[in-house]
């Protein structure tokens, strides 16, 4: 009890949605994270990223992240095997 | 497997077979007559039809030829109906709403996107019509890339993504 432990990580798989797939290279990315973290700390993990993080980088600041069915903004707290997407702005209509 | 044009999920391209709503994302032609007809009931006065086609431009892109739709599907009919919600909540006597999407290919000219609301009168169906298909362009993930003279790329007039209940 005394000793500081590790603190636990998670592997969050985000799925990338319209021009962010191919930005990323791929459908789903896979970063690691802090149990406790927070949307902001995955983004910043995508970010860092070593394949998908260079193409990313200049489309996060304008995608929304929806954790479940929700667009929920950075501060939110993601959840162990919540469903993550990175949705870049949107064009339908 | 959102970019097929063959079909991988529910198709709303008739009308719901009960209720006041109707919303759908389909791969197959939507036709703005079929919901303008569904939408006539006897306490409406008023029916107010919006239809969204593919035009030959885009801001820096002449000679578009064809755009491809592609759709987060899981969240789309959801997100179609918090659209309707929050038009019913705005202005309550709205009769029928529906709201519809395609997805895939489609060529210039072609029916993208439909909002028809029928409302006792006519400036509630104006203005939730309004209201409908600013909204869904705000809040449903849909995204579109463009074919033109240039090349091909997503389009470039996108917006930022925004939750649902966005004013």
């Amino acid at each position: 009890m005394a000793a500081e432990a590790e603190p636990a990580t998670m592997t969050v798989a985000v799925r990338c949605l319209g021009s962010a797939e191919r930005a990323a290279g791929a459908r789903s990315v896979e970063v690691t994270v802090s149990v406790t973290a927070t949307v902001a700390d995955v983004v910043s993990a995508l970010e860092s990223h070593p394949v998908s993080g260079a193409g990313l980088a200049p489309l996060l600041p304008q995608c929304a992240v929806a954790v479940g069915d929700e667009i929920v903004d950075r501060t939110a707290r993601v959840a162990p095997a919540a469903d993550v997407a990175l949705l870049p702005p949107v064009a339908g209509g | 497997m959102t970019t097929s044009g063959s079909v991988p999920y529910a198709v709303d391209v008739n009308p719901p077979p009960t209720g006041d709503d109707w919303v759908g994302l389909s791969g197959d032609p939507l036709s703005v007559d079929a919901a303008s007809a569904w939408a006539v009931v006897p306490s409406c006065g008023a029916v107010v039809a919006f239809s969204g086609h593919v035009r030959d431009h885009a801001p820096g892109r002449v000679g578009v030829s064809s755009l491809e739709y592609e759709a987060y599907e899981d969240q789309v009919t959801a997100r179609l109906a918090r659209v309707v919600e929050d038009i019913r909540s705005r202005w309550p006597d709205v009769g029928r709403v529906a709201l519809l999407h395609r997805h895939g290919r489609l060529a210039v000219t072609e029916t993208a996107v439909v909002v028809v609301v029928s409302a006792p009168h006519r400036d509630d169906a104006f203005e939730a019509a309004r209201h409908g298909i600013d909204t869904l362009k705000a809040t449903v993930p849909i995204w579109k890339r463009e074919s033109w003279a240039g090349g091909e790329s997503w389009g470039v007039d996108a917006q930022q993504l925004t939750g649902a209940d966005a004013s």
